[in-house]
């Protein structure tokens, strides 16, 4: 049965469309005539979720299977929310508009942290019971995937079971068990025991944490043998053959990235020593351009876009750019269709693409130095020298653009104040460029926006040992800053280190930190990504509460040995090669990228994408790593 | 060159649409549809299409127009069904003709019906309701606070004069209520013809209000309809797609 939802109901609420569904392309079924229901659920509003690639993958493949209907599900806003809960309305899918809680499967992506308490919140207003604990018969399986995944604790108590990895065969092994599991009828613990068994799921519920007596992990072992003790992530082999949509749902409303997305690869070769998605993606895998081209064309014929954009971790770094965007300009121009090219590395072959292709205005372009010396950027293994970032604001300029974004880190591992004081410098540099550029050549209303986000560790990085700055530290630097950026042309802007704190804590949190996320919860937290509604001190009474040390695990180093929340998750990567990145951090040596050699991180391990051409002899290993990978950490 | 009107309707599933979200559905219906739409010239091109009065969202209609450019010559019925094979559901194209006139769509309305049904908690006679209509009619002026945003972008309200472009209103009860409005204490559909387009427009959330302010009650909810949207030649109501407008 739908739910009904009045119009006086939809009238009362900011953008009603998020709520009504029936975009072009979404997928209509019926029902009945399917045995099991998948709620894809996104932990925030529609142009947000929307937004997301691995969703629409996910949810056109799953809509493959005869035997399944999978419907989006998103967090209602606030105001929406409330008028649910007053008109005893449950959660309910765009689709359909029927209640989640009727379904076989609630699936949540984990995109960033700051989006747990809205997993609790859906829950709720689907009327599941929110610990996995007190599901019983005949209630949907909750489960989640996506990148935070990779770190499962601090949900372990809410979800039945994770997808750790890609998620386009997994999704549908488990849906092949269920369809069997459900005819037979046979138990909900038989079900997870039955899907145990397929590589990258975890089961929370068959794992237990021990800790230490100073309160850091002893183990987090499997309470049977025959649960494995390390559960690897799945990657995709093959990206040419893998399923993508061929069709995309067109929403009715502006969503955040609201055009064709197309991508190019899945990981990044650079491995900055920061970022979690360089590694947790490895390794890197690309689809050829003749397979793009085609995807774009039909894309563009079933959505009818005025945009493409060329999605990848970084877009310079695709080897066939020339090719693919040579073909797409020629596709695409005679139908007033637009490329848009973000995360581009900025040298002359870019501008002149952008030149090309993009019919903006030339406002503004966006950098990312990351650190403000090179003795943080070594250490960072950013490989961007001040001369690089120079040569291509100059670039920039002499273009006609005259509006530049920096976006920089601070609470770098090793940071000092000079390294935070060269943002500042680096700022002034690049301004100067803009002043070398002839008057006649160069754009008017030079701006120069120098963005700091607060450096937040994560698992499966090198820093993963590292203690974030505290909340006065890091507000001591932004102060800093704040003095030394001066000058008409230069702005300065920051982020809430309040929030970077909390992201810190649940990306390397254990599963004691679910009761604080819960009392969060309880006591009123939700869309805490959303300054407006992001409230610090009713967390702060959620930790006391719990009598937990937030500090505990933002802000203390770790030591070299200790066993992590997530040590019994294999990305492919190594701890041991994540450890002598840590050290060659510390003395400032760079790591070259896996385009130049292979360093033996663990993640040929898979034998798939650029790791094979070493192994299968295409690229010459100038600098063979010693131990490669160990299976036994 | 040539130049298409036609009139669609937007049901249910669409209502909830902003017009600006409206003319982005239309522009990709086209352009997945293949036809030869005609583009402005300039840096950003613009496909060369003009919408009717825009509808308030939450309302459906079945009278919605639009005048399309085309830049080669294309027969009304394929445009109709080319077209109609590439929009959503919940819009279609019901009607089009060729048009001629150098006036747009926007520029040729004058007046609107509505549907408009109002279900209050409270529970209203029909005597009741329908003598206050009669006697907000009877006034030679009616003024309502209508919100608009003021210099500094606040919020304000404005006394406005209604009386003049209410043309005619009607009330009887809703024979068959729609699910989900059981349970309200009374349910009445109002038709009203109201001035419409750019020389006098007045919407009908307004005119319900000048009616709940008659009535001393305010409604709880409402759905509203657009049955019909008119231009005028020689003084006389025309429908948009009559010959007399299009030439």
């Amino acid at each position: 049965m739908p739910v009904i939802i009045r119009d006086d109901i939809l009238q009362s609420v900011e953008k009603p469309a998020r709520y009504t569904g029936g975009e072009l392309n979404s997928i209509i079924k019926d029902p009945s005539k399917v045995s099991i229901r998948f709620a894809f659920c996104f932990p925030d509003v529609y142009e947000v979720g929307m937004s997301h690639l691995g969703m629409r993958i996910l949810y056109n493949l799953l809509n493959e299977r005869e035997d399944t209907y999978c419907e989006r599900v998103f967090a209602p806003w606030t105001d929406m929310e409330a008028r649910m809960r007053e008109n005893g309305i449950p959660l309910f899918s765009l689709e359909t508009r029927q209640a989640v809680g009727s379904f076989d499967f609630v699936g949540f992506t984990l995109q960033y942290e700051m989006s747990y308490t809205n997993i609790l919140n859906m829950l709720d207003l689907a009327g599941i019971p929110l610990e996995r604990a007190d599901r019983g018969e005949g209630q949907p399986f909750v489960c989640a995937g996506g990148p935070c995944a990779y770190n499962p604790e601090p949900l372990a108590d809410f979800i039945d079971f994770f997808m750790l990895g890609e998620g386009e065969e997994i999704i549908n092994e488990v849906m092949d068990v269920y369809g069997e599991w459900k005819k037979e009828g046979a138990s909900r613990e038989e079900f997870l025991n039955r899907i145990v068994k397929i590589e990258g799921i975890y089961v929370p519920g068959f794992y237990e944490p021990k800790y230490k007596g100073d309160g850091t992990l002893e183990a987090v072992s499997p309470l049977k043998a025959s649960y494995p003790a390390k559960i690897r992530k799945r990657i995709i082999k093959d990206l040419d053959n893998i399923y993508f949509p061929e069709k995309a749902i067109v929403p009715y409303i502006n969503i955040v990235h609201d055009r064709i997305m197309l991508e190019l690869f899945r990981g990044c070769t650079r491995g900055c020593r920061f970022c979690q998605a360089g590694y947790i993606y490895r390794p890197v895998r690309e689809r050829t351009p003749g397979k793009l081209a085609e995807l774009a064309g039909k894309l563009q014929e079933s959505t009818g876009y005025g945009e493409i954009s060329l999605t990848s971790l970084s877009t310079s770094d695709y080897s066939g750019l020339p090719e693919l965007t040579g073909e797409l300009i020629k596709e695409m121009e005679p139908k007033k269709v637009n490329l848009a090219l973000p995360s581009l590395r900025i040298d002359s072959f870019s501008l002149d693409l952008m030149e090309k292709v993009q019919k903006v205005r030339k406002s503004g372009l966006t950098f990312a130095p990351e650190a403000g010396t090179q003795r943080l950027r070594d250490i960072i293994n950013k490989g961007v020298t001040e001369e690089d970032l120079l040569n291509s604001v100059g670039l920039a300029f002499g273009g006609g653009w005259s509006g530049v974004k920096l976006y920089f880190m601070i609470g770098l591992p090793f940071e000092t104040m000079e390294d935070v004081e060269g943002i500042a410098k680096l700022g002034r540099l690049v301004a100067d460029e803009y002043f070398k550029v002839p008057k006649e050549k160069r754009g008017k209303g030079l701006e120069v926006s120098i963005s700091t986000s607060s450096f937040v560790p994560k698992p499966f990085t090198p820093f993963q040992w590292e203690a974030q700055d505290s909340i006065e530290t890091l507000r001591q630097k932004q102060k800093f800053l704040r003095d030394k950026i001066s000058g008409r042309h230069l702005k300065y802007s920051w982020h809430d280190p309040e929030l970077s704190m909390l992201e810190a804590v649940f990306a390397r949190g254990d599963r004691r930190v679910g009761r604080v996320l819960a009392r969060a919860w309880e006591l009123g937290c939700s869309f805490d990504s959303w300054g407006e509604h992001f409230k610090f001190d009713v967390w702060m009474q959620a930790f006391n509460d719990c009598g937990i040390d937030p500090a505990f695990y933002a802000n203390r180093k770790r030591d070299p040995d200790e066993v992590f929340p997530w040590d019994h998750i294999d990305i492919g990567v190594t701890k041991k090669h994540l450890l002598r990145e840590y050290q060659k951090a510390e003395k400032g040596e760079v790591t070259p990228n896996c385009m130049t050699s292979c360093v033996g991180c663990g993640a040929t391990v898979f034998g798939q994408g650029i790791c094979s051409e070493y192994s299968g002899g295409g690229r010459k290993q100038q600098n063979i790593a010693s131990d490669g990978r160990e299976e036994s950490e | 060159m040539s130049k298409i009107r036609v009139r669609f309707s937007r049901g249910e599933a669409v209502k909830f649409i902003s017009h600006l979200d409206l003319m982005k559905v239309f522009e990709r219906a086209i352009r997945r549809s293949g036809l030869p739409i005609d583009y402005s010239k300039g840096f950003n091109p613009h496909p060369q299409m003009v919408f009717g009065l825009p509808l308030p969202v939450g309302m459906t209609s079945d009278c919605e127009y639009a005048d399309f450019t085309l830049a080669e010559e294309t027969g009304t019925e394929e445009f109709m069904q080319r077209l109609n094979a590439s929009l959503p559901e919940g819009i279609r194209v019901t009607a089009a003709a060729v048009n001629n006139s150098k006036k747009n769509i926007m520029a040729s309305i004058r007046g609107a019906e509505y549907l408009l049904q109002i279900f209050t908690n409270e529970v209203l006679s029909l005597e009741n309701v329908s003598a206050g209509l009669e006697n907000m009619l009877k006034c030679e002026s009616i003024k309502v606070g209508k919100e608009s945003k003021g210099k500094d972008g606040r919020r304000v309200l404005r006394e406005t004069e209604i009386r003049p472009m209410i043309l005619k209103a009607a009330i009887e009860p809703v024979r068959v209520l729609p699910e989900g409005y059981e349970g309200f204490g009374s349910a009445y559909l109002i038709k009203a013809e109201l001035k419409a387009g750019s020389e006098a427009n007045l919407r009908p959330d307004l005119f319900l209000k000048a009616f709940a302010q008659q009535l001393g009650t305010t409604a709880d909810a409402v759905r509203m309809h657009r049955s019909a949207l008119y231009s005028e030649v020689g003084g006389a109501k025309a429908d948009p797609l009559d010959k007399a407008c299009l030439s």
